[in-house]
Protein backbone atom coordinates (compact mmCIF):
# COMPACT_ATOMS: atom_id res chain seq x y z
CA UNK A 1 0.00 0.00 0.00
CA UNK A 2 1.35 3.22 -1.15
CA UNK A 3 0.80 6.20 0.96
CA UNK A 4 0.85 9.49 -0.48
CA UNK A 5 1.99 11.60 2.72
CA UNK A 6 4.83 9.47 2.79
CA UNK A 7 5.67 9.39 -1.01
CA UNK A 8 5.75 13.48 -0.75
CA UNK A 9 7.90 13.57 2.45
CA UNK A 10 10.86 10.98 1.16
CA UNK A 11 10.50 12.66 -2.06
CA UNK A 12 11.22 15.53 -0.59
CA UNK A 13 14.30 14.09 1.42
CA UNK A 14 15.70 12.28 -1.62
CA UNK A 15 15.55 15.14 -3.48
CA UNK A 16 17.63 16.83 -1.09
CA UNK A 17 20.06 14.05 -0.51
CA UNK A 18 20.01 13.17 -4.61
CA UNK A 19 22.39 16.91 -4.64
CA UNK A 20 24.66 15.34 -2.80
CA UNK A 21 24.66 11.39 -2.39
CA UNK A 22 23.41 10.85 -6.39
CA UNK A 23 21.83 8.04 -5.11
CA UNK A 24 18.23 6.88 -4.05
CA UNK A 25 16.53 4.03 -2.18
CA UNK A 26 13.06 2.61 -2.78
CA UNK A 27 10.60 5.06 -0.90
CA UNK A 28 7.83 2.53 -0.18
CA UNK A 29 7.29 -1.25 -0.59
CA UNK A 30 5.92 -2.86 -3.78
CA UNK A 31 6.55 0.31 -6.18
CA UNK A 32 9.13 1.42 -8.37
CA UNK A 33 11.92 4.27 -6.76
CA UNK A 34 10.28 7.76 -5.78
CA UNK A 35 10.66 10.16 -9.04
CA UNK A 36 11.41 13.59 -9.03
CA UNK A 37 8.72 14.11 -10.68
CA UNK A 38 6.29 13.02 -7.52
CA UNK A 39 5.76 15.99 -6.04
CA UNK A 40 3.14 18.25 -4.50
CA UNK A 41 1.31 21.08 -5.80
CA UNK A 42 -1.66 22.84 -4.54
CA UNK A 43 -2.75 20.48 -2.12
CA UNK A 44 -2.42 17.60 -4.71
CA UNK A 45 0.11 15.14 -5.35
CA UNK A 46 1.14 13.78 -9.03
CA UNK A 47 2.47 11.22 -10.88
CA UNK A 48 4.28 12.75 -13.59
CA UNK A 49 4.28 11.88 -17.22
CA UNK A 50 7.55 9.63 -16.82
CA UNK A 51 6.70 7.77 -13.69
CA UNK A 52 5.01 4.11 -13.79
CA UNK A 53 3.13 2.58 -10.38
CA UNK A 54 2.68 -0.92 -9.93
CA UNK A 55 1.05 -1.00 -7.01
CA UNK A 56 -1.79 0.32 -4.60
CA UNK A 57 -1.71 3.78 -4.44
CA UNK A 58 -3.61 5.67 -1.24
CA UNK A 59 -3.91 8.73 0.31
CA UNK A 60 -5.63 11.82 1.99
CA UNK A 61 -5.20 14.83 -0.54
CA UNK A 62 -5.66 14.86 -4.63
CA UNK A 63 -4.31 12.85 -6.77
CA UNK A 64 -3.18 14.11 -10.60
CA UNK A 65 -1.69 11.70 -12.80
CA UNK A 66 0.07 12.19 -15.65
CA UNK A 67 2.18 8.63 -15.59
CA UNK A 68 1.24 4.94 -15.48
CA UNK A 69 -0.52 3.14 -12.87
CA UNK A 70 -1.44 -0.39 -12.19
CA UNK A 71 -2.93 -1.00 -9.26
CA UNK A 72 -5.74 0.62 -6.87
CA UNK A 73 -6.37 4.31 -6.12
CA UNK A 74 -8.28 4.88 -3.03
CA UNK A 75 -8.21 8.43 -1.82
CA UNK A 76 -11.58 8.91 0.49
CA UNK A 77 -12.97 12.62 -0.19
CA UNK A 78 -10.32 13.67 -2.07
CA UNK A 79 -10.37 13.95 -6.22
CA UNK A 80 -8.51 11.94 -8.58
CA UNK A 81 -7.36 13.43 -12.18
CA UNK A 82 -5.93 11.20 -15.16
CA UNK A 83 -4.42 13.90 -17.33
CA UNK A 84 -4.35 13.46 -21.01
CA UNK A 85 -1.09 11.69 -20.86
CA UNK A 86 -2.35 9.38 -18.43
CA UNK A 87 -2.09 5.61 -18.75
CA UNK A 88 -4.81 3.84 -15.79
CA UNK A 89 -5.20 -0.18 -15.06
CA UNK A 90 -6.66 0.52 -11.91
CA UNK A 91 -9.48 0.64 -9.76
CA UNK A 92 -10.05 3.87 -8.22
CA UNK A 93 -12.17 5.29 -5.39
CA UNK A 94 -12.45 8.85 -4.74
CA UNK A 95 -14.93 11.46 -4.20
CA UNK A 96 -14.47 13.02 -7.81
CA UNK A 97 -13.03 11.46 -10.53
CA UNK A 98 -12.33 13.24 -13.92
CA UNK A 99 -10.40 11.10 -16.68
CA UNK A 100 -8.81 12.98 -19.40
CA UNK A 101 -6.84 10.22 -20.50
CA UNK A 102 -6.65 6.24 -20.71
CA UNK A 103 -8.41 4.04 -18.00
CA UNK A 104 -9.27 0.53 -17.60
CA UNK A 105 -11.01 -0.44 -14.32
CA UNK A 106 -13.87 0.26 -12.00
CA UNK A 107 -14.26 4.13 -10.88
CA UNK A 108 -16.31 4.33 -7.45
CA UNK A 109 -17.40 7.99 -7.17
CA UNK A 110 -18.44 9.20 -3.87
CA UNK A 111 -19.45 12.89 -5.62
CA UNK A 112 -19.46 12.48 -9.47
CA UNK A 113 -17.32 10.82 -11.92
CA UNK A 114 -16.55 13.17 -15.36
CA UNK A 115 -15.04 11.32 -18.68
CA UNK A 116 -13.59 14.33 -20.35
CA UNK A 117 -13.46 14.47 -24.57
CA UNK A 118 -10.45 13.36 -24.66
CA UNK A 119 -10.91 10.30 -22.01
CA UNK A 120 -11.32 6.74 -22.94
CA UNK A 121 -12.77 4.94 -20.14
CA UNK A 122 -13.27 1.08 -20.37
CA UNK A 123 -14.55 -0.47 -16.98
CA UNK A 124 -17.97 0.03 -14.71
CA UNK A 125 -18.68 3.31 -13.13
CA UNK A 126 -20.68 3.76 -9.55
CA UNK A 127 -21.67 7.08 -8.65
CA UNK A 128 -24.51 9.52 -8.32
CA UNK A 129 -23.52 11.56 -10.92
CA UNK A 130 -22.13 11.11 -14.24
CA UNK A 131 -20.89 13.27 -16.92
CA UNK A 132 -19.73 11.96 -20.71
CA UNK A 133 -18.47 15.06 -22.48
CA UNK A 134 -18.93 14.59 -26.51
CA UNK A 135 -16.59 13.13 -28.01
CA UNK A 136 -15.47 10.77 -25.27
CA UNK A 137 -14.95 7.16 -25.15
CA UNK A 138 -17.17 4.70 -22.57
CA UNK A 139 -17.62 1.33 -22.74
CA UNK A 140 -18.72 -0.78 -19.84
CA UNK A 141 -21.88 -0.25 -16.84
CA UNK A 142 -22.34 3.19 -15.63
CA UNK A 143 -24.72 2.95 -11.81
CA UNK A 144 -26.11 5.76 -10.99
CA UNK A 145 -27.33 5.81 -7.14
CA UNK A 146 -29.08 9.11 -6.79
CA UNK A 147 -28.58 10.40 -3.17
CA UNK A 148 -31.50 11.91 -1.11
CA UNK A 149 -31.13 15.57 -1.35
CA UNK A 150 -30.82 17.59 -5.19
CA UNK A 151 -27.80 16.52 -7.70
CA UNK A 152 -27.11 17.68 -10.12
CA UNK A 153 -25.90 16.08 -14.33
CA UNK A 154 -24.50 18.64 -16.80
CA UNK A 155 -23.93 17.07 -20.05
CA UNK A 156 -21.28 19.20 -22.36
CA UNK A 157 -24.25 20.46 -23.76
CA UNK A 158 -24.90 22.53 -20.45
CA UNK A 159 -28.41 20.72 -20.26
CA UNK A 160 -29.17 19.76 -16.52
CA UNK A 161 -30.67 16.87 -15.02
CA UNK A 162 -32.23 17.24 -11.75
CA UNK A 163 -31.70 13.90 -9.41
CA UNK A 164 -34.49 13.30 -6.41
CA UNK B 1 -32.83 -16.24 -44.18
CA UNK B 2 -34.84 -12.71 -43.91
CA UNK B 3 -32.12 -10.72 -44.37
CA UNK B 4 -31.67 -9.69 -48.17
CA UNK B 5 -28.51 -9.10 -49.65
CA UNK B 6 -26.91 -5.88 -49.40
CA UNK B 7 -27.18 -3.69 -53.13
CA UNK B 8 -26.02 -0.41 -52.78
CA UNK B 9 -28.52 2.15 -54.78
CA UNK B 10 -28.11 5.57 -54.91
CA UNK B 11 -31.39 6.42 -54.00
CA UNK B 12 -31.05 8.72 -50.23
CA UNK B 13 -33.53 7.39 -47.25
CA UNK B 14 -35.68 10.31 -47.06
CA UNK B 15 -36.08 11.79 -43.62
CA UNK B 16 -33.45 9.30 -42.10
CA UNK B 17 -31.39 12.21 -40.61
CA UNK B 18 -34.33 13.78 -39.25
CA UNK B 19 -35.24 13.69 -35.44
CA UNK B 20 -38.78 12.10 -34.98
CA UNK B 21 -40.82 11.55 -32.15
CA UNK B 22 -40.42 7.76 -30.28
CA UNK B 23 -43.67 7.44 -28.15
CA UNK B 24 -43.08 3.98 -27.12
CA UNK B 25 -39.45 4.41 -25.88
CA UNK B 26 -39.99 7.80 -24.24
CA UNK B 27 -43.36 5.70 -22.32
CA UNK B 28 -41.29 2.60 -21.18
CA UNK B 29 -38.63 5.09 -19.69
CA UNK B 30 -41.13 7.21 -18.10
CA UNK B 31 -43.06 4.01 -16.55
CA UNK B 32 -39.79 3.17 -14.57
CA UNK B 33 -40.22 3.87 -11.41
CA UNK B 34 -37.81 6.02 -9.46
CA UNK B 35 -38.35 3.70 -6.41
CA UNK B 36 -37.08 0.64 -7.87
CA UNK B 37 -33.45 -0.55 -9.49
CA UNK B 38 -33.35 -0.96 -13.28
CA UNK B 39 -30.45 -2.41 -15.60
CA UNK B 40 -30.87 -1.30 -19.55
CA UNK B 41 -28.76 -2.65 -21.77
CA UNK B 42 -28.25 -0.07 -24.71
CA UNK B 43 -26.07 -1.77 -27.37
CA UNK B 44 -25.18 1.78 -28.82
CA UNK B 45 -21.84 4.10 -28.22
CA UNK B 46 -22.55 6.14 -24.89
CA UNK B 47 -23.41 9.74 -24.95
CA UNK B 48 -24.40 12.18 -22.38
CA UNK B 49 -27.84 12.26 -23.58
CA UNK B 50 -29.15 8.94 -22.75
CA UNK B 51 -27.33 8.97 -19.27
CA UNK B 52 -28.86 12.45 -18.52
CA UNK B 53 -32.05 10.16 -19.59
CA UNK B 54 -31.69 7.87 -17.08
CA UNK B 55 -30.04 9.68 -14.68
CA UNK B 56 -33.33 10.33 -12.63
CA UNK B 57 -33.68 6.41 -11.75
CA UNK B 58 -31.78 4.23 -9.70
CA UNK B 59 -30.22 2.11 -12.40
CA UNK B 60 -27.42 0.31 -14.25
CA UNK B 61 -26.69 1.21 -18.04
CA UNK B 62 -24.71 -1.53 -19.84
CA UNK B 63 -23.31 0.36 -22.39
CA UNK B 64 -20.92 -2.03 -24.45
CA UNK B 65 -20.68 -0.25 -27.58
CA UNK B 66 -21.07 -2.72 -29.57
CA UNK B 67 -23.60 -2.31 -32.48
CA UNK B 68 -20.86 -1.95 -35.00
CA UNK B 69 -19.25 -5.52 -33.38
CA UNK B 70 -22.13 -6.94 -33.21
CA UNK B 71 -23.14 -5.75 -37.17
CA UNK B 72 -19.75 -6.89 -38.32
CA UNK B 73 -19.97 -10.57 -36.76
CA UNK B 74 -19.98 -13.16 -39.63
CA UNK B 75 -22.48 -16.22 -39.10
CA UNK B 76 -20.21 -17.95 -41.80
CA UNK B 77 -17.04 -18.01 -39.29
CA UNK B 78 -19.24 -18.51 -36.24
CA UNK B 79 -20.29 -21.84 -37.66
CA UNK B 80 -20.86 -23.24 -33.89
CA UNK B 81 -22.92 -22.52 -31.06
CA UNK B 82 -19.55 -21.95 -29.17
CA UNK B 83 -17.72 -19.79 -31.21
CA UNK B 84 -20.93 -18.17 -31.05
CA UNK B 85 -20.99 -18.22 -27.66
CA UNK B 86 -17.34 -16.57 -27.66
CA UNK B 87 -18.26 -14.23 -30.07
CA UNK B 88 -21.21 -12.66 -28.10
CA UNK B 89 -19.58 -12.56 -24.92
CA UNK B 90 -16.21 -10.95 -26.44
CA UNK B 91 -19.13 -8.14 -27.55
CA UNK B 92 -21.49 -7.85 -25.20
CA UNK B 93 -19.36 -9.11 -22.00
CA UNK B 94 -21.95 -10.77 -19.72
CA UNK B 95 -20.77 -13.98 -18.66
CA UNK B 96 -22.34 -16.32 -15.73
CA UNK B 97 -20.04 -14.68 -13.43
CA UNK B 98 -20.76 -11.60 -14.56
CA UNK B 99 -24.47 -11.68 -14.43
CA UNK B 100 -27.26 -8.54 -15.18
CA UNK B 101 -30.83 -8.53 -14.45
CA UNK B 102 -31.97 -6.71 -17.57
CA UNK B 103 -35.22 -4.37 -17.19
CA UNK B 104 -34.84 -3.11 -20.54
CA UNK B 105 -32.94 -3.65 -24.07
CA UNK B 106 -32.29 -0.96 -26.73
CA UNK B 107 -31.33 -2.65 -30.20
CA UNK B 108 -32.63 0.81 -32.03
CA UNK B 109 -32.40 -0.47 -35.39
CA UNK B 110 -29.82 -3.30 -35.22
CA UNK B 111 -32.04 -5.65 -35.92
CA UNK B 112 -32.37 -4.57 -39.47
CA UNK B 113 -28.84 -5.24 -40.20
CA UNK B 114 -27.97 -8.50 -38.47
CA UNK B 115 -28.62 -11.87 -39.70
CA UNK B 116 -31.37 -13.52 -38.11
CA UNK B 117 -29.69 -16.25 -36.81
CA UNK B 118 -27.22 -14.08 -35.50
CA UNK B 119 -30.68 -12.00 -34.16
CA UNK B 120 -31.89 -15.36 -32.83
CA UNK B 121 -28.72 -16.10 -30.81
CA UNK B 122 -28.34 -12.41 -29.41
CA UNK B 123 -31.84 -13.23 -27.99
CA UNK B 124 -30.85 -16.27 -26.42
CA UNK B 125 -27.66 -15.11 -25.40
CA UNK B 126 -29.13 -12.12 -23.53
CA UNK B 127 -32.08 -14.09 -21.65
CA UNK B 128 -30.11 -15.93 -18.92
CA UNK B 129 -29.68 -11.80 -18.04
CA UNK B 130 -32.62 -10.36 -17.91
CA UNK B 131 -36.22 -10.19 -15.79
CA UNK B 132 -38.80 -12.57 -16.15
CA UNK B 133 -40.99 -9.30 -17.54
CA UNK B 134 -37.80 -7.75 -19.63
CA UNK B 135 -38.80 -5.57 -22.00
CA UNK B 136 -37.26 -4.98 -25.54
CA UNK B 137 -37.58 -1.65 -28.04
CA UNK B 138 -36.58 -1.55 -31.54
CA UNK B 139 -36.98 0.59 -34.73
CA UNK B 140 -37.97 -1.62 -38.17
CA UNK B 141 -37.73 0.03 -41.52
CA UNK B 142 -40.65 -0.26 -43.57
CA UNK B 143 -39.21 0.47 -46.39
CA UNK B 144 -37.38 -0.83 -49.00
CA UNK B 145 -34.48 1.14 -48.67
CA UNK B 146 -32.36 1.72 -45.35
CA UNK B 147 -29.27 3.35 -44.77
CA UNK B 148 -26.41 0.95 -45.39
CA UNK B 149 -25.57 0.67 -41.46
CA UNK B 150 -27.17 1.01 -37.78
CA UNK B 151 -27.78 4.71 -36.95
CA UNK B 152 -26.92 5.71 -33.70
CA UNK B 153 -29.71 7.52 -32.02
CA UNK B 154 -30.09 9.93 -29.78
CA UNK B 155 -32.31 11.32 -27.11
CA UNK B 156 -33.85 14.35 -27.98
CA UNK B 157 -36.14 17.42 -25.81
CA UNK B 158 -39.99 16.46 -26.99
CA UNK B 159 -39.45 12.58 -26.88
CA UNK B 160 -38.26 12.87 -30.08
CA UNK B 161 -34.69 11.05 -31.09
CA UNK B 162 -32.54 11.78 -34.38
CA UNK B 163 -30.84 9.59 -36.27
CA UNK B 164 -27.05 10.49 -36.43
CA UNK B 165 -25.07 9.71 -39.58
CA UNK B 166 -21.06 9.85 -38.72
CA UNK B 167 -20.58 7.51 -41.46
CA UNK B 168 -18.87 8.06 -44.54
CA UNK B 169 -21.28 6.17 -46.40
CA UNK B 170 -24.26 8.25 -45.08
CA UNK B 171 -27.06 8.98 -47.63
CA UNK B 172 -26.25 5.60 -49.50
CA UNK B 173 -28.66 2.93 -48.95
CA UNK B 174 -29.69 -0.83 -48.70
CA UNK B 175 -32.22 -3.51 -49.05
CA UNK B 176 -34.02 -3.62 -45.89
CA UNK B 177 -35.45 -6.72 -44.38
CA UNK B 178 -38.70 -5.32 -44.00
CA UNK B 179 -39.95 -7.52 -41.13
CA UNK B 180 -43.75 -7.69 -40.52
CA UNK B 181 -44.44 -8.10 -36.40
CA UNK B 182 -45.11 -11.88 -37.08
CA UNK B 183 -41.30 -12.74 -38.92
CA UNK B 184 -39.99 -10.09 -36.32
CA UNK B 185 -41.46 -12.21 -33.35
CA UNK B 186 -40.06 -15.04 -34.64
CA UNK B 187 -36.85 -13.43 -34.94
CA UNK B 188 -36.70 -12.46 -31.64
CA UNK B 189 -38.81 -15.21 -29.82
CA UNK B 190 -39.83 -15.67 -26.53
CA UNK B 191 -40.30 -11.59 -27.31
CA UNK B 192 -44.27 -10.74 -28.27
CA UNK B 193 -44.99 -7.52 -29.58
CA UNK B 194 -46.56 -5.38 -27.11
CA UNK B 195 -47.01 -1.97 -28.79
CA UNK B 196 -46.26 -0.86 -31.83
CA UNK B 197 -46.22 2.65 -33.97
CA UNK B 198 -45.31 3.69 -37.65
CA UNK B 199 -43.33 6.60 -37.14
CA UNK B 200 -42.45 9.35 -40.12
CA UNK B 201 -39.31 8.43 -42.18
CA UNK B 202 -40.88 4.74 -42.85
CA UNK B 203 -39.83 3.34 -39.22
CA UNK B 204 -41.98 1.21 -36.99
CA UNK B 205 -41.17 1.42 -33.34
CA UNK B 206 -41.65 -1.69 -31.49
CA UNK B 207 -41.95 -2.56 -27.84
CA UNK B 208 -41.68 -6.46 -27.03
CA UNK B 209 -41.96 -7.86 -23.86
CA UNK B 210 -40.93 -11.26 -22.16
CA UNK B 211 -43.51 -14.01 -22.06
Amino acid sequence: MIDMKQIKENVSNKIKTYQTQEESGPAVKDTQPPSRNMSAKQGSASIGASIRIKGDVSGDENLIIQGEVDGTITVHGHNVTISKTGKVKANIEANQIIVEGKLEGDLNGNEKVIIRETGNVHGNIVSPRVTLEDGALFKGSIEMEPHSGVNTLHGNDSSEIKLA
Amino acid sequence: MLVKPMKVVDEPVQDADRSKKSPLLFDVVGNFSENSFFEILDVMPAYSQLIEQFSSLHCKLHLPGCNKSLFSLSMDALDTDAKLNRALIKTLGFKKQNKASLNLILLWDLPNYLDTNLLRALIQYLLPHCVADVMLHAYIHTREQMPTTPGIYQLQSDRKVSRIDKDKNAGQTCLSPMYYQETLQKALSPFLVQRSILLSGGMQEYLLQCR
